[in-house]
């Protein structure tokens, strides 16, 4: 009975790990290339996250970004350079004393995502891929607190897609 | 090689084993009224703590840190590493072989010229001449009211609690400018300074947040306080929280694979910009000109100051531009830093 009572214990307190060790999944687009999958999980007893993308193909999963301890917030996909093909802009909290965020560019290019830009700062930024003055171009824009001004004050950091990476228009 | 140098290690030697016969209290006393008129330092500690033990426990300290300066110099000799030192950066473990070695290399021109004794007195006249460096560190009162404080009653039971969570850090063994080894506790009141001035929640009941919504002490982030099981509103909590936090720094991520002041130094950036920031995988050298936040890159110069760590002229020029006060020199500010920040929970 106490062998019975033991390993049922074990089969439940094993089931209850992988429960709470699964990942959080979600659908950030279905492309013609597959379904882009974010997957968000922490890892157990620490301040790391495991969070990352991985494009399905029917019943194949290919990782096409790991986020490397940082907690992945948000993903958008929009196409920045006209090409067809969305970009995909990776907003991540950092989760450090000065609430700074961390922001990796990709782009689809010849079969796989590669990383383009990172750009790192942006005090509670939150960031959106926007044609806002209609000319038809779409920008980066990142709403966040200019922390490196006495007292701080709010700004918009606007990027725009040029040789093959975000470049900042204004400061 | 053996040959040439076998005088000057048996000489510094000896001159280790009669320094470390006074860490122990032995031989010979570092003349504390002298220095007491300009520093006799720490006189930080609660009501009925005796300043004399405190002065002399310091002295010991800075003894011991040159006692360690000496055992790197003759490891220096002993690796063949003396020749390739830098004295550039002040950061690495290098750069402190280097300025040891020149440092004994003066003591050597005595000792062969002299005896055992003026090696020892020069020993100790440096040591006297370290202290008498040491900003007097600053006795945090309490602010009253609702205020929860480094001055409040129970603060340093809190301090001490968070502290054990520091004994399973991967530190650095590391000297500062006053002959001090640094120590974990060092490194908290650095970091409870750095981020909140030693102020949890204010007289009026308050409580110290960022504009992010950093909380307490460490200003810990609601989602790393959570990550960390802690609640980051309770004072004790908060300070066990930021210790924990530092234990995934400096044992974990890019921080855990540096060494020596870097350590120390990159620990601290990435307590305020975040440890698995891709910037981290950075030197020191060459995060602080990097295009990230100024807010980080001043974090990492506050840290050296709280710290007692020397600083470039390059960093006080930095230091200058980004956030010492008009009107107060870069050294007037480090002094008051370190004073502030080694003043806490004494």
């Amino acid at each position: 009975m106490k062998i019975i009572t033991l390993a049922l214990i074990m089969v439940l307190s094993g089931f209850a790990t992988v429960v709470a060790q699964s990942p959080e999944r979600s659908v950030i687009a279905e492309l013609p290339q597959g379904k882009l999958i974010l997957e968000r999980s922490i890892i157990p007893d620490g301040i790391a996250f495991n969070d990352r993308i991985t494009l399905e193909q029917g019943t194949d999963a290919v990782e096409i970004f790991a986020s490397e301890g940082r907690a992945i917030q948000q993903v958008i996909a929009e196409d920045l350079n006209g090409d067809g093909v969305g970009e995909l802009l990776i907003q991540m909290d950092l989760g450090g004393s000065g609430a700074f965020k961390e922001f990796e560019l990709l782009q689809f290019k010849e079969g796989v995502y590669l990383p383009v830009w990172l750009d790192t700062g942006f005090v509670a930024g939150e960031a959106s891929i926007e044609d806002r003055d209609g000319s038809g171009q779409k920008r980066v824009y990142i709403e966040y607190a200019d922390t490196d001004v006495e007292p701080p004050v709010e700004d918009t950091a606007v990027f725009e897609f040029v040789d093959g990476t975000l470049q900042r228009l204004r400061k | 090689m053996v040959k040439k140098y076998f005088p000057l290690v048996a000489m510094l030697l000896l001159s280790c084993n009669l320094l470390a016969q006074s860490v122990g209290g032995g031989l010979f006393e570092v003349n504390t009224a002298a220095s007491d008129a300009k520093a006799s330092v720490i006189a930080t500690s609660s009501a009925g703590t005796n300043k004399n033990s405190v002065g002399d426990a310091e002295s010991q300290k800075v003894r011991s840190g040159l006692l360690a300066a000496i055992v790197d110099f003759l490891t220096a000799i002993s690796d063949g590493l003396v020749s390739t030192a830098s004295a550039d950066t002040g950061v690495d473990s290098s750069a402190n072989i280097l300025a040891n070695a020149q440092q004994q290399a003066k003591i050597l021109g005595l000792a062969t010229n002299g005896s055992v004794a003026s090696v020892t007195k020069t020993i100790e006249r440096k040591t006297a001449e370290l202290k008498a460096k040491i900003p007097q560190l600053v006795k945090h009162k309490s602010i009253g009211g609702k205020g929860i404080s480094a001055g409040s009653e129970k603060f340093k039971t809190w301090f001490n609690d968070a502290a054990k969570y520091s004994k399973d850090w991967k530190f650095p063994d590391v000297t500062n400018k006053y002959g001090q080894k640094i120590s974990r506790e060092d490194y908290l009141r650095a970091i409870i300074w750095i981020e909140s001035r030693g102020v949890h929640q204010s007289s009026s009941g308050k409580m110290t947040k960022s504009w992010a919504g950093a909380i307490g002490f460490m200003q810990l982030m609601p989602n790393t306080a959570r990550g960390l099981k802690v609640n980051a509103s309770d004072a004790a909590q908060n300070l066990k929280g930021g210790a924990k936090y530092l234990g995934e720094i400096f044992n974990s991520g890019s921080v855990s694979k540096k060494d020596g002041a870097e350590k120390l130094i990159m620990g601290a950036c990435a307590y305020n910009l975040g440890p698995f920031s891709k910037s981290m995988k950075m030197t020191w050298d060459q995060l602080k000109t990097a295009k990230i936040p100024v807010e980080t890159r001043s974090y990492g110069l506050k840290m050296k100051m709280a710290l007692g760590l020397e600083l470039s002229a390059s960093e006080k020029t930095l230091a200058d531009k980004w956030f010492v006060p008009k009107g107060q020199t870069v050294d007037e500010f480090t002094d008051e830093f370190y004073a502030s920040a080694q003043g806490i929970a004494r």
